[in-house]
């Protein structure tokens, strides 16, 4: 029901906002830590993602997004009892908009973000207790963009994401990431 | 300038909506292990394990929302001459409390399946937490029986005489997700 009605919204959002806009997008690509809040089961890991640029209004940039994250693995608290678990892997997909960037120009340029997307956990070791189930969540994050050139900025931002889980709970982490920015269009 | 700050507005009131409507942001993940040694020990085996005492639980156990891992780690040692078969079942807190192989066989769920335990003089097998999953089977009835917080856990051995068989120590580990009040 939720990817039924995020993939409609996108479908018809982006594109009616992109041509009442004129084209203006680009491309990002980034990396950084995962750290997971509120969770025993798993350790700091890792993120590495992708992402579109489109300007959908004025001071909102809409970005498209696929995250490839894994946890570290967690560490048991019991002498003599072996910490072999593995961390989960998290592959992500959704769409962020950030407000108060403007695409490309240089100096600091502080944004907000707020996202939404699919989130799926697997966990191979543990067999059929992590079976690789797609969950809706929603993140929100700070970051900045650094121009260092016309078309290009270094983008460092902080995202707090929270997946839906069983019953009333969910799973929550945050990426830190760096990455890199070029736009193409006009600003 | 005033577009901008709107919008941040609208974005900032956003989040409070959805931490205000509890849109799952209290809740979080609790890892419980609990180490026992069996009861009875002649190739049949029984714990009635209990995780309600520990202080995670205790803290959390009306806001319990899934049991997402439940997972072993076994200590054996096997004297006898052949190879041991070990498997273990599991079944709720309100079940009675079964003296028989055939009563366990019969009413409890098999969970761990076929561990392969070789023979000799003073020769110990020690099944690791991660690679207890591997031997993990109907996985829904080990969640629904650890969901109490309590269940009845057994042990049977087959091949050789028993006798020069024990299982030394185990740990389980529960890992749950509960919500915020």
């Amino acid at each position: 029901m939720y990817r039924l009605l995020f993939c409609s919204v996108l479908l018809l959002l982006i594109p009616s906002l992109v041509l009442a806009q004129g084209l203006s997008f680009g491309l990002g690509v980034s990396a950084g830590l995962n750290v997971p809040v509120a969770q025993q089961d798993q350790k700091s890991g890792s993120t590495f993602g992708f992402r579109g640029i489109v300007k959908a209004l004025p001071v909102v940039v809409l970005e498209p997004n696929l995250a490839f994250s894994r946890y570290g693995d967690p560490e048991l608290d019991l002498e003599g009892v072996t910490s072999d678990l593995e961390g989960s892997k998290i592959t992500s997909f959704g769409v962020d908009a950030t407000v108060g960037a403007p695409m490309g120009g240089p100096g600091l340029r502080p944004f907000a973000l707020l996202g939404m997307g699919f989130y799926k956990a697997s966990r191979d070791q543990v067999g059929d207790f992590e079976k690789g189930d797609t969950r809706f969540g929603w993140a929100f994050g700070l970051g900045s963009a650094i121009g260092i050139g016309p078309r290009m900025a270094v983008d460092i931002r902080g995202k707090f994401n929270m997946i839906s889980a069983e019953g009333s709970s969910s799973k929550k982490s945050v990426f830190i990431t760096g990455g890199l920015n070029y736009y193409f269009g006009g600003n | 300038m005033k577009r901008t700050t709107l919008w941040y507005g609208v974005f900032g009131a956003v989040i409070v909506a959805l931490v205000i409507t509890g849109c799952y942001i209290v809740s979080g993940t609790f890892v419980i292990i609990k180490k026992f040694t069996f009861t009875t020990e002649t190739g049949f085996y029984h714990e009635l394990v209990d995780v309600t005492s520990e202080a995670d639980w205790n803290n959390h156990k009306d806001e319990i929302d899934d049991i997402e891992l439940v997972g072993f780690e076994l200590w054996f040692t096997n004297n006898e001459a052949f190879d041991v078969t070990f498997n273990a079942y599991v079944d709720g807190p309100g079940a009675p409390e079964y003296t028989t192989f055939a009563d366990v066989d019969a009413n409890a769920d098999k969970v761990l399946d076929n561990l392969i335990l070789p023979a000799g003089p003073g020769t110990k097998t020690h099944i690791t937490y991660g690679n207890s999953f591997k031997f993990i089977e109907n996985v829904d009835k080990l969640k629904k029986a650890a969901f109490n917080g309590k269940f009845h856990f057994y042990g049977v051995s087959s091949g050789g005489t028993a006798s020069g068989f024990v299982v030394d120590s185990a740990v389980v580990v529960v890992t749950f997700s509960a919500h915020g009040s």
